[in-house]
């Protein structure tokens, strides 16, 4: 078992198998050895983490993805596609869903930020700037030469 | 690879805020543009389809410039066309080993590698733009611009007839031809050639090549081992050959202001030759013509000249063939191996008993001094014996040749109208205004490439005038003047907008003649044939009867 303790100082028992889908915390382990200490995660609150765990409980008895992996995906096509349960987990409010990735890529869990940012792409898709500014309370700071010059540089990939 | 997502971000020590957020809903005290990392938003960003990024470059500055990064454009442009050949757009970078991998054969000129080697070695390549014209070419997009409105007075009319000169071979008709090199567009008619400069877009040089009193020139060559681009202009050599098998060589060198151009080579009629050269392939310093008659002579070439006398080449070898039909096409690609750098593909039109026609090749290895190695013939349909019902039921192989032997012998057509070839692929032009393609399939280093047929691609409502394949792609311009734009990988088709064609600027003459001029012309236009079409990655041009010239540009 591990010991996770999170930045509002909450304490998370975990099995290792849960916690070592985190390449940090794996890293941490196995930099230290066997040891009872608790692993401080100063980034992480405890709600973030409790969420964070409940995926990698879910996921603990997968193939960790390879280096090979890694490397496939920039050649491979790139899908948006979600898995059932990961669509059902990541149904959360915006500020969660950042927070997630901002955990998911700080504990470095690849498959979850995946996840998020797939998410976040998804919820971009098909919107107009207009609709992404105000889904992401965005300020437009450009001025309205700007934006038609841009619209003009864009016009080849509008659809027909 | 890990390692890049290890960088801390600490929530609890962000930069100050540079807006606020006041007057909107700012119950967040996340937001995107201040906690997510630019390394983030492009890992989100990655997974957006190109139309998604253009639009995400019009939110905010932030968003425009990570919506924009190049590297986010080089990764999208390669996941969509995994496919490693170069999309018309040369598009990949040039990696020996890869490319060594995926054929044996260049399919594209070597003065198209000497830019691609070029190009890999410039990083600064802008990928959204190479994505562009890429999506350009797919959807169609494009700018009509004649290049040439063609000359009024060679149309047929009682004025015009005067003009015409009567032709000494019955084969040889006014046909215009054109091709691309770099910014340069070179066009012949019945007795000139004229080259354009998009540095120089007013008046085209106009050479006349010397003829004989019944010679006319019937078809072009450009060099294709020097490459030249609007960048980086450098001369470009071309020879032109005429319909008694005469051929002369030119070097066009141009500047900002001026084309210049210089003869380099003559050489006159061989004596026991009667017909015109109606194609030519030059890859200095080898020269490969095809006559009419299916003579094929192999000339290598002496270095330029640089006295301004021009010299005269050396016939290696010449072949013939009693069984190739018209139409066909050369193509001279090079290849990797040392000892036998060129690689010559003809594909012509095979008959198939009692009267129709199908796809053949014929490919000739040649060493670097231009001797033949070795040549097969290749046909798409199989002959002799031995296609009959298999021995063995269960010889799934045989079975399942015999069904291909069979199921080609019905694809015969009636009448072929072109044939074009890039050295991989083999494109058909049925008089029954479809497209067929085959693929030429190499199976091991020693057994012989089949043609294999791989689609037919309906499009055309009109009989197809000219065709072109390079790279994968085929461009065809059909006699009603419709042009389409063919993936032959991927199968699609798209078919480019038709010319806007603005009333011809009439010649200054009485204002009777001027009307009579425009009325025709207005006619007339709907049904200026195409002769000959040719395209590189960024245009196509046409040339049609009477002289006129279009270019389709994609890179708009």
């Amino acid at each position: 078992m591990v010991n996770l303790v999170t930045s509002d100082n909450e304490s998370f028992t975990v099995e290792k198998a849960v916690a070592s889908r985190s390449v940090l915390i794996k890293n941490m382990l196995e930099d230290v050895g066997e040891s009872d200490q608790p692993i401080p995660l100063p980034n992480v609150t405890a709600s973030v983490l409790k969420k964070v765990l409940e995926y990698c409980d879910h996921h603990k008895n997968e193939p960790m993805p390879t280096s090979e992996d890694l490397a496939a995906e920039d050649t491979r096509k790139r899908t948006t596609d979600i898995g059932e349960w990961d669509q059902k987990f990541i149904q959360v409010d915006q500020e969660m869903l950042f927070e997630i990735i901002l955990a998911a890529n700080y504990l470095d869990i690849k498959p979850l930020l995946d996840v998020g940012c797939k998410t976040v792409a998804n919820m971009i898709k098909g919107k107009t700037p207009e609709e992404i500014r105000k889904l992401f309370n965005i300020v437009n700071d450009f001025t309205p030469e700007e934006e038609a010059q841009i619209k003009k540089e864009n016009e080849w990939a509008e659809d027909r | 690879m890990a390692g890049v997502y290890k960088r801390r971000l600490t929530p609890e020590s962000l930069p100050p805020a540079k807006r606020t957020y006041a007057n909107y809903r700012s119950t967040l005290s996340l937001s995107f543009d201040q906690n997510l990392s630019d390394e983030l938003v492009l890992h989100i960003f990655s997974y957006l389809p190109f139309v998604d990024l253009c639009v995400s470059q019009s939110v905010n500055h932030h968003w425009a410039r990570l919506a924009t990064d190049n590297q986010l454009w080089k990764a999208l442009f390669l996941s969509d066309s995994p496919l490693p050949r170069l999309r018309g757009s040369k598009g990949y970078p040039f990696s020996p080993s890869r490319y060594a991998e995926s054929r044996n054969i260049k399919p594209l000129p070597s003065r198209s590698i000497a830019s691609l080697q070029e190009k890999g070695l410039n990083h600064s390549r802008d990928w959204k733009w190479m994505y562009r014209i890429r999506s350009n070419w797919e959807k169609g997009r494009c700018r009509v611009e004649a290049v040439d409105s063609g000359n009024v007075e060679v149309e047929a009319g009682a004025g015009a007839s005067a003009h015409r000169i009567p032709l000494p071979h019955p084969t040889v008709t006014e046909v215009p031809t054109v091709y691309l090199a770099g910014d340069l567009v070179i066009a012949s008619s019945l007795h000139e050639i004229r080259v354009y400069s998009s540095l120089r877009p007013t008046a085209p040089r106009v050479i006349q090549p010397a003829l004989l009193a019944n010679e006319s020139i019937s078809t072009l060559s450009i060099d294709q081992s020097s490459h030249s681009t609007s960048t980086h202009p450098i001369p470009v050599r071309f020879a032109s050959f005429s319909s008694s098998g005469s051929f002369h060589v030119f070097s066009i060198t141009r500047d900002h202001t001026n084309i210049s151009d210089s003869h380099q080579l003559t050489h006159s009629r061989t004596p026991n030759r009667r017909t015109p050269i109606m194609h030519a392939a030059y890859h200095h310093p080898l020269l490969v013509t095809l006559s009419a008659t299916f003579q094929l002579s192999i000339y290598t070439l002496p270095p330029s000249s640089l006295s301004g006398t021009p010299q005269s080449p050396t016939l290696k070898h010449t072949v013939t063939s009693f069984t190739s039909f018209p139409p066909a096409s050369l193509t001279l690609t090079r290849t990797l191996s040392a000892a036998s750098p060129y690689k010559l593909t003809i594909a012509y039109t095979a008959p198939v008993y009692p009267a129709h026609w199908s796809a053949a090749v014929a490919e000739i290895s040649m060493g670097p001094d231009g001797g033949i190695l070795s040549s097969r013939n290749i046909s798409a349909v199989t002959m002799g014996w031995g296609m009959g019902a298999p021995m063995d039921e269960d010889d799934v192989e045989a079975v399942e040749e015999m069904e291909r032997a069979k199921e080609q012998w019905g694809r015969k057509l009636r009448d072929v109208v072109c044939t074009e070839s890039d050295g991989k692929w083999v494109v058909l032009a049925g008089g029954d205004n479809t497209l067929q393609v085959y693929r030429l399939q190499r199976r091991g280093s020693n057994a012989d490439p089949r043609l294999m047929y791989q689609r037919v691609m309906l499009g055309h409502t009109a009989s197809i005038a000219a065709l072109k394949v390079a790279d994968g792609r085929c461009v065809s311009a059909g006699r009603d003047g419709c042009v389409w734009v063919w993936d032959l990988e991927e199968g699609w088709g798209v078919e480019v907008p038709r010319t806007p064609r603005a009333p011809p600027i009439p010649a200054p003459a009485s204002p009777l003649s001027t009307l009579s001029i425009s009325a025709e012309s207005s006619l007339r236009s709907d049904v200026l044939i195409p002769q000959k079409i040719t395209f590189d990655e960024r245009k196509i041009v046409c040339a049609f009867e009477g002289g006129r010239v279009e270019s389709w540009r994609f890179d708009i």
